[in-house]
């Protein structure tokens, strides 16, 4: 069997973060990131330049033209993604292509995907007013349905419970004014700020291949000092608040020690697991909810749907379960949940996509960003560790809808 | 083991039946430290029959009962699994139930785990009637579901296809342990059973591992079956267009397409049919994308779902049209050998095999391939090559006679009425 991994190969190189690793896919990703401070732009305008990078950038002047360089790397992927911090929004490009080992071409896929992000990203938009229009047009569309949706009602519930100090999902746009207001003079300010802020470079294909360098040369990857959690963040415990918007559900809100090494990575990462093991298996309280973790500030919000009747028991007890020291969590519990989490971590380690989120979510966090660091990690954490991890929480508050 | 190479996609795999009767297929994957292992009943939510000797047959009992079946007597086999390192995964589609898990560890077990599952019946009274409401709460159609559900009732006037996959509250309300039980005898048969293995696979190891296992039991169907006799009017729809509400769904445009019966495409395509189901829904994306000019790609969805003997298109197009729009949509789909010009074919076809040739390094989506293909008695590896070496007169052929069919349109949460 042949002994090709799908390792990492560079890490940082002169403290920027520039990561090459080796495909078993039978593809080539490239990948920028770039991490661009809230105070130097506008948001909106942010995000309708990525409307305009897709529809009217200087080289693919239409939406049409730019699907049409796609398919002529053989269906080449796209996709930009973002987050959303306190204080800083990232944005992802990327391009996956097929290794042109596989297809009937002389074409050098990699490369011409790596040229295509830099035509879109490092040589600007076109100053198409119609186009800025239509993207604004679709923005306050898409604006107008969330504020009617029930994400946004529950998403203004929770922020109540930080009395507004802190926003748990932000949406992209805040309002229709912000968005109408938009000029291309904002536009070039985002362009402006992305060719200064620190970004990564990724690319996951065959490493011995030239492209790599050339994506480093188009996007220069800088060092990365990352924020520390802003642990000024100000929390404020309320009691429940009422949604009224009809739905039942109930969410309860935590906040857990930073993320600081691979091990509490690790245990984020089985959480919901576990929680859902003690709240049905062991409370038998048998309800439905997700958990959804904020690793960035240690926000915990446990959703709970569905509820029939006597929420308040089963505030209490969830309550009640989260300040205990978990003695009734069993190692074999554990034990099985880390084995689970091996497969899982293996299954990212083989897959581009995920491997890129990895490395992207792992240099936020300042840990390694090496997957068999935690293949190695995993074997050895014990339930203790999990535990002490565990109780070191506090309570914020819940809401009721 | 016998193996079989295909040069064009890079990849092998080797097949058996063993001494008692089990159908194996197998494909190592270079380098992957991830296997993916499951066994394929050949049964799913479409309904063949209505009743098995005296036993209703309620719709949803195959969805029903490859949610519950891991409830063995004695223990979890989900947790079981888990035990392992072991990702426990089902999936039942029109015409079959998978059952697999994905691990970085050892498959040995966790096979004897899946097979066991299938091929002995030990749920008890209680288990079923005691996870009845949980799994009544999680069957609940989605609103996905629901659209989907508005468009096959506008299609089919008497199909099975039409029911929702999981049955209403009544039908799974009707599902007891003699229904499960009969359901599971007649249809978990070794003839209905492959066991499909991929990624990380040792072949002399797995050799001797089905060799020392001899646990499937070789059972015929029992019981005497009242079959379900499609009536099914193919040259007309029940409803050319309706409109439906969906709560907290945005607007969004549905479009079924309803196929001739299977047994007359394939005497007129033979095993070109089945190649020309898997590019026909980035054809028909691409062209309502080009003739439409809609906002973005993400816009227009579109899948091709078989079930026994009827075919259909489901297109889903976000957004709220007026009726210009519609007549665009018709127009379109009664000109498709004209829009669809041979250069569109070669580079829907080029795009289309640079994206799964990848599959067959990837164990998920293998896997899902070899079961999805086999549905038609195909190799996934020889679907895709197939696809390769189509040629346009094949799929311009295919595009005039469905030029002819009938479809239906459904207008999700528009604000006007019709």
């Amino acid at each position: 069997m042949n002994s090709i991994k799908p390792d990492h190969v560079q890490q940082v190189e002169n403290n920027a973060h520039f990561n090459v690793c080796r495909s078993i896919r039978r593809q080539q990703l490239v990948s920028v990131t770039y991490l661009i401070p809230r105070l130097n732009i506008k948001k909106e305008a942010l995000f309708i330049y990525l409307g305009m990078v897709f529809h009217s950038s200087k080289e693919y002047l239409t939406y049409r033209s730019l699907m049409k360089k796609l398919d002529s790397l053989y269906g080449a992927k796209l996709s930009v993604s973002h987050k959303i911090f306190e204080r800083d929004i990232s944005i992802t490009f990327s391009i996956v292509a097929t290794d042109d080992a596989y297809l009937h071409t002389i074409k050098n896929l990699s490369m011409e995907a790596v040229e295509l992000l830099n035509a879109l990203i490092n040589n600007g938009i076109s100053r198409d007013e119609s186009t800025l229009n239509a993207i604004k047009e679709h923005a306050c569309k898409s604006y107008e349905e969330y504020v009617k949706s029930d994400e946004y009602t529950i998403n203004q519930g929770i922020n109540e419970l930080f009395k507004n100090s802190f926003k748990y999902k932000e949406y992209m746009y805040d309002s229709l004014e912000a968005i109408n207001s938009v000029s291309f003079t904002d536009i070039e300010a985002i362009i402006s700020e992305l060719s200064n802020c620190t970004r990564f470079v990724t690319y996951i294909g065959d490493e011995k291949a030239s492209t790599a360098i050339k994506l480093k040369h188009y996007f220069k990857p800088t060092p990365f000092i990352p924020r520390v959690r802003t642990n000024d963040l100000v929390i404020n415990k309320v009691d429940s608040i009422d949604l009224n918007n009809g739905g039942k559900k109930l969410y309860i809100a935590y906040r857990y020690p930073s993320i600081n090494g691979e091990a509490t990575l690790l245990f984020t990462l089985v959480m919901e697991n576990i929680l859902k093991h003690l709240i049905n298996d062991v409370l038998k309280l048998n309800i439905n909810f997700r958990v959804n973790y904020n690793l960035f500030n240690g926000l915990v919000v446990i959703e709970i749907n569905d509820l029939v009747s006597s929420d308040k028991l089963y505030l209490e007890k969830i309550k009640e379960l989260l300040a205990s020291e978990f003695i009734e969590l069993d190692k074999s519990v554990f034990n099985k949940e880390m084995k689970v989490l091996k497969t899982k971590l293996q299954m990212i380690k083989e897959d581009d996509e995920g491997r890129n989120d990895f490395i992207v979510l792992t240099t936020y966090l300042a840990i390694s960003k090496k997957i068999d660091d935690y293949l190695d990690k995993v074997e050895k954490l014990s339930i203790e560790d999990f535990k002490s991890f565990l109780v070191h929480c506090n309570f914020i508050g819940d809401v009721k809808s | 083991m016998h193996k079989l190479t295909f040069d064009g996609v890079k990849t092998a795999l080797y097949e058996e039946v063993t001494s008692y009767g089990l159908k194996v297929v197998i494909a190592p994957i270079e380098n992957s430290e991830i296997t993916v292992g499951g066994v394929y009943v050949a049964t799913g939510s479409l309904r063949h029959e209505e009743k098995i000797d005296k036993t209703k047959c309620p719709q949803g009992l195959a969805s029903y009962l490859s949610k519950i079946i891991h409830k063995a007597t004695n223990f979890d086999v989900k947790k079981k699994l888990e035990e392992l390192g072991a990702i426990y995964q089902v999936k039942c589609d029109y015409s079959s139930t998978v059952y697999s898990f994905v691990t970085s560890g050892e498959y040995q077990d966790a096979l004897d785990l899946l097979l066991g599952q299938c091929t002995n019946f030990s749920l008890t009274e209680d288990v079923v009637e005691s996870s009845k409401e949980s799994i009544i709460k999680e069957s609940m159609p989605t609103r996905n579901d629901l659209i989907r559900n508005e468009v096959l009732n506008n299609l089919y006037f008497s199909s099975h296809i039409k029911e929702l996959d999981n049955g209403t509250i009544d039908d799974m309300k009707d599902i007891h342990l003699s229904s499960l039980k009969k359901f599971f005898l007649n249809k978990y048969v070794l003839e209905n059973l492959t066991l499909f293995l991929v990624g990380k696979v040792d072949l002399k190891s797995i050799d001797e591992y089905l060799n020392t296992r001899k646990l499937i039991v070789d059972r015929k169907p029992v019981g005497k079956r009242e079959d379900y006799i499609n009536k099914e009017e193919y040259g007309q729809v029940v409803k050319p267009l309706s409109s439906l509400k969906v709560t907290d769904f945005k607007p969004c445009l549905a479009l079924g397409i309803k196929f001739l019966p299977r047994m007359e495409l394939y005497e007129r395509y033979g095993d070109n049919c089945f190649a020309i189901y898997q590019i026909l829904p980035l054809v028909f994306s691409y062209l309502l994308e080009k003739e439409l000019s809609v906002e973005t790609r993400d816009s227009i969805e579109c899948e091709l779902k078989e079930g026994g003997e009827d075919a259909y298109l489901y297109i889903t197009i976000k957004g709220q049209y007026d009726d210009a729009f519609i007549e665009k949509i018709k127009a379109t789909l009664m000109t498709l050998t004209k829009k669809f010009k041979r250069k569109d074919f070669k580079n829907l076809a080029k795009v289309f095999y640079a994206y799964h040739v990848k599959d067959f390094a990837s164990p998920q989506k293998y896997f899902d391939g070899l079961v999805n293909a086999i549905e038609n008695h195909m190799a996934y590896p020889s679907l895709i090559e197939r696809i390769h070496s189509l040629n346009y007169k094949h799929i311009k052929a295919f595009l005039k006679d469905m030029q002819a069919w009938i479809y239906s349109f459904v207008k999700v949460n528009y604000e006007e009425n019709i």
